[in-house]
């Protein structure tokens, strides 16, 4: 059987390493990033004769190139090719948590939304609607309470399923509800985008284009991406985009 | 080649176009509509069923967060921190020392047995190195409360808290409210450590203020640098115990806020600053799992690397100390002597004595071996029975050499008997023993001196002698860099006792040798120390969490550089202006408090933030 590599994104605060610990138990090797400071940790867990690997990326609200850390999480995204990435979403501070979302969903890999501390939003009076979520994101979502152990196997499935192309959402307790049950949306036709208005939108098709139609980029890097970045003035991006 | 240069023009036309019609970077744009979006998606996924207000933890944070209560429980905080790790820690390491003692004792024994004067090479530098790695494995309990007590701060989301109160100080000097506790740990209060502080700026996310963090934590004042200031401020302090105390603690963070300061308007000044996001969190129970798992983790990641690479360094260290070692013309006079000193022992217990021929030749070195040994052992012993099974074990060792460390009195067929021979012998070789450890001492203080490191010492004087150090002095501090508890151990060596004097302090004998000596040669030498480099695994854990060997130069040579040019201004500067050691002091510690406050009002430049 392939190894699954998984990437274990989300923003400082959101319960990252308790949903890593809730996943792979014991089995943890922690090391450094080659050349830097930051702790690497990685962790394998077997699900249905599959052995996943998850690497836990620095926890940050975004992915610039301001700090070591963000662009550590974000090198290994673009270079290392993860098959999934599991982004950790802190149910209770949503809004704010989306923004690394975004951005997760823009580098174009196969995203699964785990919607932890769902007890915390609960008792806010906050009601979550993950079917709602799943479809807005065109990405699996799964409610969480990491300290409780909820919804680890069915992250294991909805990790599974996405790898394998799938799509659904599912919350703890709830059943799993097969690709059927999310009518119209499947990221055959797309991933999540963020809309950027008609200011930025004009300018970023037509980059876009001319990214994917260079044969060195386009099999690279994600190109809308790159686009955006490139029209951010992102240093990293710029230095991509030179060393070809 | 073409096209990627195109696409870059294209991108940089674009942007400049975008920026004149829309007077706004499209960066900026970028974050807004994220923003924009994030905001509409969640109106359509979450219902708002109730208002909810961040009650429980507004309410801890009305209090902790207070600006004046604020402070108070923080400063209570790092106290019961300092108290539970470092104090209640060094009395754990009394029940694990004994371990990491007969680790030692076992290497001890595999090893080839010491000589009666000169002990085998492999020998003294194989125990050398297992001395040094002993000695930070000696931290080990410490390290395992200091990080479970830190993962607990982090977890219950107080972490934030502090940094939040401290940052309004801290960001004056280029450091960050989590500057805090790395310097707390490295010993702000008197007495800390500067590994676990060095390895608790990983925590700080701006990379400036990590550095510079890193490169001050070696200024608090450690565990180790405490033995000199003691005895220094006996000698010439004793009145002042309190303030010169409080002066070395205070003295120390404002030298530390001045050298952050000059660093990030100087060497880090291209270093990148994260923008500052302080996120509070709701405050959170830690999980006991959690905390262990986490404070484990560290424990291991530290002890795995200090050890590999502290083996390498201390043997280093250890030659430099050592070689050349002494001549051998040296050697053949303490041979000598030696054998003059055993003559006498000889002649002293007489021909007729029955032990003579137990003690003949290398038969002697067994003996000397045996009492070492057994003197060792009972000063281990402390119950009753414990004595009584020393005793059984090393008169199973050797019966006869067992008369004569019981002084004559043993059984003989279950009577006591007064054997008056082995008690000549065993005051014989008292006297003997005597010898042979001042002979001893004398072979290490030469070593010392003739070494690489005692050469320096020496060589140094013509500079040193403007701060007031004189060759001893710097051979002790220079000794120090091991590790710092050696400085005292060096001068004890150099200052040594004339025989029957042995019981006299070490400052005592250092008044006695250094009659010229005044309060203004100590004050120099107690700030060179409160300056004084890292020691070596403090040095390592900076090449760690810098990621690289240049900082960790660095960290050695500018303490070097700040410590001579602080001592020789208070030293030189006092002696010209007609100081007393206190005048001086008081003196340096308002020149430093005021251009510490001048530097915090230099402003430095803040990156721009991405969350507007």
């Amino acid at each position: 059987m392939k190894e699954i590599i998984v990437a274990v994104a989300g923003q400082p605060n959101s319960g990252k390493s308790t949903i890593f610990n809730m996943l792979t138990g014991a089995r943890q090797h922690v090391a450094n990033y080659p050349g830097v400071t930051v702790e690497k940790r990685t962790g394998k867990y077997s699900y249905k004769g599959n052995t996943v690997t998850l690497v836990d990326l620095p926890g940050t609200y975004s992915l610039t190139s301001y700090s070591q850390e963000e662009r550590i999480a974000r090198d290994f995204l673009l270079h290392e090719k993860p098959a999934v990435v599991l982004d950790i979403v802190d149910a209770a501070n949503l809004e704010r948590n989306l923004y690394l979302t975004f951005q997760l969903g823009e580098m174009g890999i196969p995203l699964v939304v785990a919607l932890n501390m769902m007890d915390v939003a609960e008792t806010r009076g906050l009601k979550i609607d993950t079917f709602k979520l799943s479809e807005l994101l065109r990405a699996t979502v799964v409610a969480t309470v990491g300290k409780k152990g909820k919804g680890g196997n069915e992250l294991k499935e909805a990790i599974l399923n996405t790898y394998k192309g799938g799509h659904f959402r599912m919350g703890y307790g709830d059943a799993c509800e097969s690709c059927g049950a999310c009518p119209g949306i499947s990221r055959e036709k797309g991933s999540f985008r963020v809309d950027y208005g008609e200011k930025l939108e004009p300018i970023l098709k037509p980059l876009e284009k001319m990214l994917s139609e260079d044969p060195k980029i386009s099999v690279r890097y994600p190109v809308r991406w790159l686009a955006i970045k490139l029209i951010e003035n992102d240093s990293e991006a710029h230095r991509l985009i030179e060393v070809l | 080649m073409e096209v990627e240069k195109n696409i870059l023009e294209h991108v940089n036309s674009e942007r400049e176009r975008f920026f004149s019609r829309h007077e706004k970077a499209p960066e900026k744009v970028v974050a807004q509509k994220r923003y924009q979006v994030a905001e509409r998606i969640v109106e359509l996924a979450v219902k708002r069923e109730k208002e909810f207000f961040r009650t429980f933890t507004d309410k801890i944070d009305q209090v902790v967060c207070h600006r004046f209560l604020g402070p108070v429980i923080l400063l209570g905080v790092i106290y019961l921190f300092y108290e539970l790790s470092i104090v209640q820690g060094y009395k754990i390491t009394a029940y694990t020392w004994p371990l990491l003692a007969v680790f030692r004792d076992f290497i001890a024994s595999v090893l080839p047995s010491p000589g009666f004067v000169f002990d085998p090479l492999l020998r003294t530098i194989t125990l050398g190195v297992v001395d040094g790695i002993v000695a930070v494995l000696n931290y080990i309990p410490i390290f395992i409360i200091l990080f479970a007590l830190i993962a607990i701060m982090e977890d219950s989301g107080y972490m934030a808290r502090v940094a939040f109160l401290l940052d309004r100080v801290f960001r004056y000097y280029g450091l960050h409210g989590q500057s805090a506790l790395p310097m707390i740990l490295s010993g702000v209060f008197v007495g800390g450590c500067a590994i676990p502080g060095v390895m608790a700026c990983r925590t700080i996310k701006d990379e400036r203020a990590k550095l510079a963090t890193i490169l001050i934590c070696p200024l608090m004042n450690c565990l180790a640098k405490i033995p000199l200031y003691i005895l220094l401020v006996g000698m010439f302090f004793s009145a002042y115990k309190g303030i010169i105390m409080f002066f070395i603690s205070t003295i120390t963070i404002i030298i530390a806020l001045a050298v952050s300061k000059i660093l990030s308007l100087t060497l880090l000044r291209k270093t990148e600053t994260a923008p500052f996001v302080l996120e509070m969190p709701v405050y959170h129970l830690p999980t006991v799992q959690g905390v262990l798992r986490r404070c484990l983790e560290r424990t291991w990641l530290f002890v795995k690397k200090i050890i590999t690479i502290v083996v390498v360094v201390v043997l280093i260290v250890y030659l430099l100390m050592t070689f050349p070692g002494i001549g051998k013309d040296r050697r053949v006079y303490y041979e000598k002597q030696t054998n003059h000193q055993i003559q006498a022992f000889f002649d002293k217990i007489g021909k007729d004595n029955p032990y003579v021929k137990l003690l003949e030749g290398s038969k002697l070195t067994e003996f000397a071996i045996y009492r070492d040994d057994y003197k060792k052992a009972r000063m281990g012993a402390g119950s009753k029975d414990a004595k009584k099974a020393v005793n059984e074990k090393f008169s199973e060792r050797n019966g006869e050499f067992f008369k004569i460390v019981k002084r004559g009195k043993y059984k003989l067929d279950g009577k006591m008997v007064k054997d008056k021979y082995a008690l000549k012998v065993n005051k014989a070789y008292k006297k003997l023993n005597r010898e042979r450890n001042r002979i001893k001492r004398d072979i290490k203080e030469e070593t010392i001196i003739g070494s690489i490191m005692g050469r320096i010492g020496r060589s140094l004087e013509p500079v040193t002698k403007y701060a007031g150090f004189n060759w001893r002095i710097n051979i002790g501090l220079i000794s120090a860099f091991a590790a710092k508890e050696n400085s005292v151990a060096t001068l004890g060596s150099i200052y040594q006792s004339p025989p029957g004097e042995e019981k006299k302090a070490l400052g005592d004998r250092m008044k006695e040798k250094e009659k010229d000596w005044t309060p203004l040669h100590a004050l120099a030498i107690i700030l060179f120390m409160t300056m004084y480099p890292p020691c070596i695994p403090t040095l390592l854990m900076v090449k760690l969490e810098s990621g690289s060997t240049k900082w960790a130069l660095f960290a050695t040579f500018y303490p070097i550089v700040l410590g001579s040019a602080i001592a020789v201004l208070v030293f030189t500067g006092g002696n010209l202006l007609g100081l007393s050691g206190m005048q001086a002091m008081v003196a340096f510690y308002v020149f430093a408090l005021i251009v510490t406050v001048a530097l915090g009002l230099i402003k430095s430049k803040e990156v721009s933030e991405e969350f507007t």
